[in-house]
């Protein structure tokens, strides 16, 4: 507010009261009401000023003065209507031109679009252009003429405050989610009243956890101490995983990088110098590619105020260029808070500018090509307010919304989020990654490459240590290549197919490592990887796409017309529970998804609980036959006798080359649309039966040979001795469970004594390892079984190592 | 002809309620856990106290202990609240009441079955082949099979758990292999 103004304002209203007699208190509140207002302590002065009115009401200045206050206090500024309005019907002649101004700005908040247009145009035909507000009314008139375009449109989109763990008396502001909203991160601004004024005392990083319908509000661990600085959250990588930070005062704030291990921040990094200029850069936004960084810094070289720039890594991984997003989106006014959608397409940002109507407000441009951007709309009420409106963040699936909001106080900020009813055809991919036995979660690092363009998507995903989660978007109808990198496993190549979905789509996917062993040495001789492809389509198509959800409408409508008819036969008969009928016509159809989890749960557990109680296997045979199971990929990976890396399939990721296991294709997901039951005849199951290969007419270059042992006995025997069936029963789990394995038995025999005898004695030994596995229940075709005799004999070897029995196992080459 | 009309609704009711509501595997399985504990009695001095939850422990598999958490969020067992949880190590099992192992060779399986030994937990695994013939309880057979699961009763009576008949005449049973070697 301009000070001299008021000085002025004071000097004028004195003299005229001068001439009336004030009771002494009465003066001396007015004097310190004066000195506060005066000084700009406008939220020490209102209480005076009030106290005032409330002796003397009917007094136009000190209504003034109280609408004064209120316009610049951080409290509800528009309880300062009345006050202007009273001063204004009763002192037009001698208050001056701005208090139109001001209750315009009032009314502006306020939603009073007409009122504030009327006096708007009153102040400026009688202001002169050179009037320092001038140019401020102006702007503020465009603001509530686009107000008052934008509030006739409809719109579907509802709005709800976050629940008061999370919105505090404190300032919430920069919020963030995960893709899948599981998290949401923000900063939490302390204030702290000194000598009764508020002010700014302190800024932590919060995140707040969706369990359930609640949240639980954590403070993530950054070390403040060491910083310094005064720290805000910037930015949050689309799988949630790493945080960005800006950090340092309003001239100059920077930004840095971290990863997050639970609630703990590790090791801090400074973005490159050529995006941390010696200006402010305050907020981040990355594509799901890791390529582009978008942020906004009030640099030189730009259009005005604070404008949104990106940086793009170029294909050596070298942040080359910084480009201004150019005029279609930075205009003279502050622009901030750039997000872009995991489409990589959809900007959303907040700016001061465009056709605001007041403060900020929260636009959404796309881009055509290259660096040019369509004209930004304003994405309207009810998100855009009068008052300030930024940081909007979108979930994957488009249908909900994050933003902050000071609504009617100017300084102190809340999180609110918005349902749009939208969605966006992406395909989420969550899941886990675990190693070892028991499953582990491990750390791991996954790209991923796109297998038409063979283009390494430059986000590296690294799942949380501790969980192993991970979570990635796709855009749909692609194929992609992931490469697995964990710690003490080979690079694992995985082929994973995004469907051709017109909606939001969700894939579970669990990744499970493991080195296969065979003797108690502990030596690894393979690796095996799992992976249990999960769609949840089913689920999503209920919530979010509306295409679905009217067809299951029908379905639900069809449902109660039976459901009707059935009534009318049970009225007479009784024969069915009622209860199961009620749980079906009472069935309604809600957006909130926990609410659909537990409803189906509830019914599963019940039809569950009550086809076991009639034991209905009919019912269990349904259920079962209609899950979807997981689908399960499973292959073993054996490094064989002599490791070698021809096996090892060679891939080029930019410059490095890297050697990884074969690639393992999930199969591609089962398009259910709507729901198919399949009807079963109890006869007419089908049994899952698998040929099994015949081993034993494998011809010996088609081998490729992974594992050999040796067992050995004393002269003359051919039982296998104790000790061995350790060694024995490792091998037996390793083939019975792995169906591709084949095994070659030889026996051998020291040369001494008759050499016919020698090969019946070989033969034994075979045969007694031979019947050792058969007895276990394996099949017979598995295995090739020779004596050998006196072969292979060799003056330099030990006699003892002669009598054995060797068991090589074996893969087909195709 | 009007007894002929109900049984057909019956039918229609039956499948209609099946065709709204398809779910995936770990949904279906963790429904199958949460009604065993319904079905099956506990020796009479499981509980110390009457506040002790019921608790699952799943072995092996975090991502089905999701969503077996969210199934049982809320519900309870003979009167009191059952909750889940991760087990990877022996003792950690003997808390439990019903212990699943998911994602666990034979091998693993039986040296688990060992330590648990007669104490009454009911062993449930994830189709793990000869998991009931090697003293298992419950073990469930993959997709389409006849019967949705297998139960070794033996091994229930060992541990003086009781499992209802009707959940037993819904299973293949199965009796304790003859040890071999």
């Amino acid at each position: 507010m301009n000070r001299i103004h008021y000085i002025l304002l004071f000097v004028f209203l004195h003299i005229l009261c001068y001439a009336q007699q004030l009771p002494q208190n009465k003066n001396k509140i007015k004097r310190l009401a004066q000195q506060y207002f005066d000084n700009e302590q406008f939220d020490k002065a209102l209480p005076l000023w009030l106290k005032l009115d409330s002796i003397e009401p009917n007094r136009f200045e000190t209504k003034y003065y109280i609408g004064a206050c209120y316009l610049n206090s951080t409290y509800d500024k528009t309880k300062g209507i009345p006050y202007l309005e009273y001063a204004l019907k009763n002192g037009e002649k001698f208050l001056p031109n701005v208090v139109f101004y001001d209750l315009a700005k009032l009314y502006h908040l306020n939603s009073q679009f007409d009122e504030a247009i009327n006096l708007l145009n009153i102040f400026l035909s009688r202001a002169n252009k050179t009037d320092i507000f001038f140019l401020k009314a102006e702007q503020l008139l465009k603001n509530c003429q686009y107000a008052k375009e934008l509030t006739t449109q409809a719109s579907n989109i509802e709005i709800e405050k976050l629940e008061s763990a999370i919105n505090t008396i404190n300032s919430e502001q920069n919020p963030f989610v995960s893709a899948d909203e599981s998290k949401l991160f923000f900063t939490r601004t302390f204030y702290q009243i000194q000598s009764n004024i508020e002010f700014e005392s302190q800024k932590k990083i919060m995140v707040a956890i969706q369990t359930g319908k609640r949240y639980e509000v954590k403070e993530i661990q950054v070390d403040y101490d060491r910083i310094k600085s005064k720290v805000s959250l910037a930015g949050v990588s689309p799988d949630g995983e790493v945080l960005f930070f800006a950090i340092g005062n309003e001239n100059n704030a920077d930004l840095y990088a971290c990863k997050l291990n639970d609630d703990k921040c590790l090791q801090m990094i400074k973005l490159p110098e050529i995006i941390n200029s010696s200006y402010n850069e305050s907020s981040i936004s990355v594509s799901p590619d890791g390529r582009t960084y978008y942020f906004s810094s009030n640099r030189p070289g730009g259009y005005g105020g604070k404008d949104i720039y990106r940086a793009v890594m170029d294909d050596n991984q070298q942040w080359s260029v910084i480009e201004n997003l150019g005029p279609s989106v930075n205009t003279e006014f502050d622009e901030d808070a750039p997000f872009i959608h995991p489409d990589n397409r959809t900007l959303y940002f907040s700016s001061k500018g465009h056709n605001s109507i007041g403060g900020y407000d929260i636009f959404v441009t796309q881009n055509i090509r290259a660096n040019e951007w369509k004209y930004p709309t304003n994405i309207g009420f009810p998100i855009n307010t009068p008052s300030d409106d930024i940081g909007f963040v979108l979930s994957a699936d488009g249908n909900s919304a994050y933003f902050s909001s000071s609504q009617s106080s100017e300084t102190k900020h809340d999180i609110y989020k918005a349902i749009l009813h939208k969605t966006i055809p992406l395909t989420l991919v969550k899941g886990t990654i675990m190693g070892g036995d028991p499953p582990k979660p491990i750390k791991a690092k996954i790209r991923v490459m796109d297998n038409e363009t063979k283009q390494l998507v430059k986000y590296v995903y690294s799942p949380n240590i501790l969980t192993g989660k991970y979570l990635m978007i796709f855009p749909p109808n692609k194929n992609y290549d992931m490469i697995i990198e964990a710690e003490g496993y080979l690079p694992q190549l995985i082929n994973i197919y995004v469907p051709n979905q017109t909606y939001f789509y969700e894939l579970y996917q669990e990744i499970y490592l493991k080195q296969v062993k065979v003797s108690r040495n502990d030596t690894a001789i393979g690796q095996e990887i799992r992976i249990s492809n999960t769609f949840y389509d089913i689920y999503r198509t209920q919530i979010s796409d509306s295409i679905l959800k009217a067809e299951q409408n029908k379905r639900e409508k069809h449902v109660d017309e039976l459901l009707k008819i059935v009534e009318n036969i049970i009225a007479a008969t009784d024969s069915i529970g009622i209860e199961r009928l009620e749980q079906l016509s009472t069935k309604d159809i809600h957006t909130d998804k926990d609410k659909i989890f537990q409803e189906r749960y509830s019914q599963l557990l019940s039809n569950l609980e009550q086809a076991i109680e009639k034991t209905d296997s009919i019912t269990l045979q349904l259920l079962d036959a209609n899950a979807i199971y997981n689908d399960v990929t499973n292959r073993t990976f054996f490094y064989g006798v002599d490791a070698d890396e021809n096996k090892m399939t060679k891939i080029l990721v930019g410059n490095d080359t890297i050697y990884t296991l074969p690639s393992v294709s999930t199969s591609k997901p089962l398009m259910i649309k709507t729901p198919t039951i399949v009807q079963l005849k109890v006869d007419s199951i089908p049994k899952i039966t698998r040929k099994e290969p015949d081993f034993r007419n494998v011809p010996e270059k088609k081998r490729r040979y992974i594992y050999i042992n040796y067992i050995y006995y004393p002269t003359g025997k051919f039982d296998i001795e104790k000790k061995y069936y350790a060694l024995l029963n490792d091998i037996f789990q390793l083939i019975s469970l792995n169906n591709d394995i084949g095994v070659e038995i030889n026996g051998y025999a020291d040369p001494v004594g008759d050499e016919q005898k020698n090969m019946e004695l070989s033969k034994q030994r075979a045969l007694g390892v031979w019947q050792f596995f058969i007895n276990k229940q394996l099949s017979p075709r598995r295995f090739i079984v020779n004596g050998k005799g006196e072969m292979g004999f060799d003056e330099n070897i030990d006699m003892q190592q002669m009598r054995r029995t060797e068991i090589k196992l074996f893969e087909i080459i195709e | 002809m009007k007894r002929y009309a109900i049984i057909l609704m019956g039918i229609f009711v039956l499948m209609s309620q099946l065709t709204a509501q398809q779910y995936t595997e770990y949904e279906l399985k963790s429904a199958y856990l949460f009604n065993f504990a319904k079905f099956v009695e506990y020796p009479e001095k499981t509980f110390s106290s009457s506040r002790d939850p019921f608790i699952i422990g799943v072995y092996g598999n975090d991502a089905f202990l999701e969503v077996l958490q969210t199934i049982i969020k809320g519900r309870t067992v003979f009167n009191r609240p059952v909750i889940a949880i991760s087990v990877s190590m022996p003792e950690e099992m003997i808390n439990c009441q019903i212990i699943y192992f998911s994602r666990i060779t034979i091998t693993q399986a039986i040296l688990y079955l060992e330590y648990i030994g007669n104490k009454p937990i009911l062993t449930v695994a994830d189709n793990v082949e000869n998991f009931c013939e090697k003293g298992g309880m419950i073990n469930f057979t993959p997709q389409y099979s006849h019967k949705r699961f297998e139960i070794n009763p033996n091994a229930a009576q060992r541990a003086n758990i009781v499992i209802s008949s009707k959940l037993l005449s819904l299973a293949k049973i199965v009796n304790d292999a003859e040890v071999k070697f």
